[in-house]
């Protein structure tokens, strides 16, 4: 999705939202009980960091089930042969004339219907239905909505703020919300200057970090263009500068861009998780418009 | 090849789920920001006839109607046999003429959605405050949220702050980021 928020087929994509068929093309996985599949979607039209797409499965009799998943790399839906520089190109990211790919992230609930297939048995060569991307809010690089739509004239930009485009970024993720976090850092790796961007994880253990190499890696690379912390709700790793334990008001504050600064903040987690985190990020000065969340799970 | 055999439970087949909706036991919460801190609530309902506003006691005071209904979320949950207290945009509406055919819902916090006016009127939405007989929750939309269950559930705006209508049709804030105008579950009007 890009262009203005006042044209809703533009803002959307520009296509239709018919199911595509894709197919499995990798499966790797992610922590104790996540897989990252990626997904090569002939037709599939650019996606955005932040953006989610439908899935749908198909039983051999017929029986199917739709289920939506954010994506945690959108880089190799773009035809502008975007790609990382570096010589390890991820499996996300195609060649200059394959078709789009994309990058799922899911965790597995033990009681789920679609997600134990999807982390426990899809394999290479699987046939999956696409439909999407979905999504004009919880994205990075930020939509510029026009002046007279909807958005912009109920959520007025801060007095004082840079424009979204240009504010920090602040990342903050719970266990398998860091999904659409990391297609964000992703993203925000492939250009050459940009925002400074923060990502915050809370996850129980060591063992349940995803992507925690190539997050070791992107925080390490020159520049403080972007930089990593985890926080450990259950066993924190030995060397860790902070003990075990919830996230607290204080610690949130510590390590998030200060309220000041303008960032814009965007959360994903469980609801609890969202809902006690945007709640102080809001009691911290922070601009409530500029919190953007995407919850999953109830109450 | 794997193949879905859909295994892992029960298979979700009932003929009360429209297409493409899976059946969801919890309740969800879709939220495109925090949760606003309503400090004085009050409902504003305006045509081009005129407006009224009502303080939380107005409100009350308003007969309230038991529904018992599903709900249907695009993002395809669906919730079957819900149980909600409020009053019928009906008795909101009672007494303001329109020549309008559009409505735009406004949220505290400052969300919007568009709705055609035959959609809110003639027993089809509620301004609701009670989910399962307890006061609506602040993440569900609490003190009162609009509730239009014919249609996917982000119509029904959390945290109701007021429905104007309107002569031509706007575009609320998700309808702005590509999602339906109109949003019926049966025609799985989900994007646009």
């Amino acid at each position: 999705m890009s262009g203005t928020g006042a044209e809703p087929g533009a803002d959307a994509g520009g296509g239709s939202f018919d199911w595509l068929p894709g197919t499995v093309v990798s499966a790797s996985p992610q922590g104790a009980r996540g897989r990252s599949l990626v997904v090569e979607v002939p037709g599939l039209r650019t996606a955005r960091a932040g953006q989610h797409v439908d899935l749908r499965l198909t039983a051999d009799d017929g029986y199917q089930a739709t289920r939506s998943y954010s994506l945690s790399d959108v880089r190799g839906t773009s035809g502008s042969g975007a790609g990382p520089a570096a010589a390890a190109v991820p499996a996300a990211v195609p060649g200059p004339d394959a078709p789009p790919r994309f990058e799922i992230t899911v965790e597995r609930l033990d009681d789920g219907e679609v997600s134990p297939y999807l982390v426990d048995h899809a394999e290479p060569g699987d046939p999956i239905e696409v439909r999407g991307p979905i999504g004009g809010w919880f994205v990075w690089p930020p939509t510029e909505f026009d002046p007279d739509s909807a958005v912009h004239a109920v959520l007025p930009e801060p007095a004082g703020a840079p424009r979204p485009t240009e504010s920090p970024v602040q990342l903050i993720g719970g266990g398998s919300g860091i999904a659409p976090l990391v297609a964000m850092v992703r993203a925000r790796g492939l250009l050459p200057a940009g925002p400074e961007m923060r990502l915050l994880c809370s996850v129980r253990t060591p063992a349940d970090r995803w992507f925690v190499d190539e997050l070791d890696d992107a925080d390490a690379r020159p520049g403080d263009a972007v930089s990593v912390r985890w926080a450990y709700t259950r066993q924190a790793p030995a060397d860790a500068v902070e003990p075990a334990g919830r996230l607290t008001r204080a610690r949130l504050d510590a390590l998030v861009v200060p309220a000041e600064q303008h960032p814009l903040v965007y959360v994903c987690g469980t609801n609890s998780f969202v809902e006690a985190i945007a709640g102080w990020l809001v009691d911290a000065g922070h601009d409530p418009t500029r919190v953007r969340t995407e919850r999953f799970g109830g109450v | 090849m794997a193949g879905f055999t859909g295994f892992g439970r029960r298979r979700e087949v009932d003929p009360r789920l429209p297409p493409g909706q899976h059946l969801e036991s919890g309740f969800p919460v879709l939220s495109a920001g925090p949760t606003p801190n309503i400090k004085r609530w009050e409902l504003q309902v305006g045509t081009e006839q005129g407006q009224r506003s009502l303080s939380w006691a107005d409100f009350q005071a308003l007969p309230h109607e038991q529904v018992e209904t599903d709900i249907h979320c695009v993002t395809s949950w669906s919730k079957l046999g819900t149980h909600w207290s409020g009053v019928s945009l009906d008795t909101l509406f009672d007494g303001l003429e329109t020549d309008h055919e559009f409505a735009m819902a406004t949220s505290y916090g400052g969300y919007t959605t568009n709705l055609p006016l035959s959609e809110l009127l003639g027993g089809k939405a509620w301004v609701v405050d009670t989910y399962e007989g307890a006061p609506l929750g602040s993440e569900h939309g609490g003190p009162a949220r609009l509730f239009v269950p014919g249609l996917y559930f982000w119509k029904s705006a959390k945290w109701l702050q007021g429905i104007q209508t309107m002569a031509v049709d706007r575009r609320g804030f998700w309808e702005s980021m590509g999602y339906h105008g109109h949003g019926d579950p049966w025609r799985e009007e989900r994007y646009a």
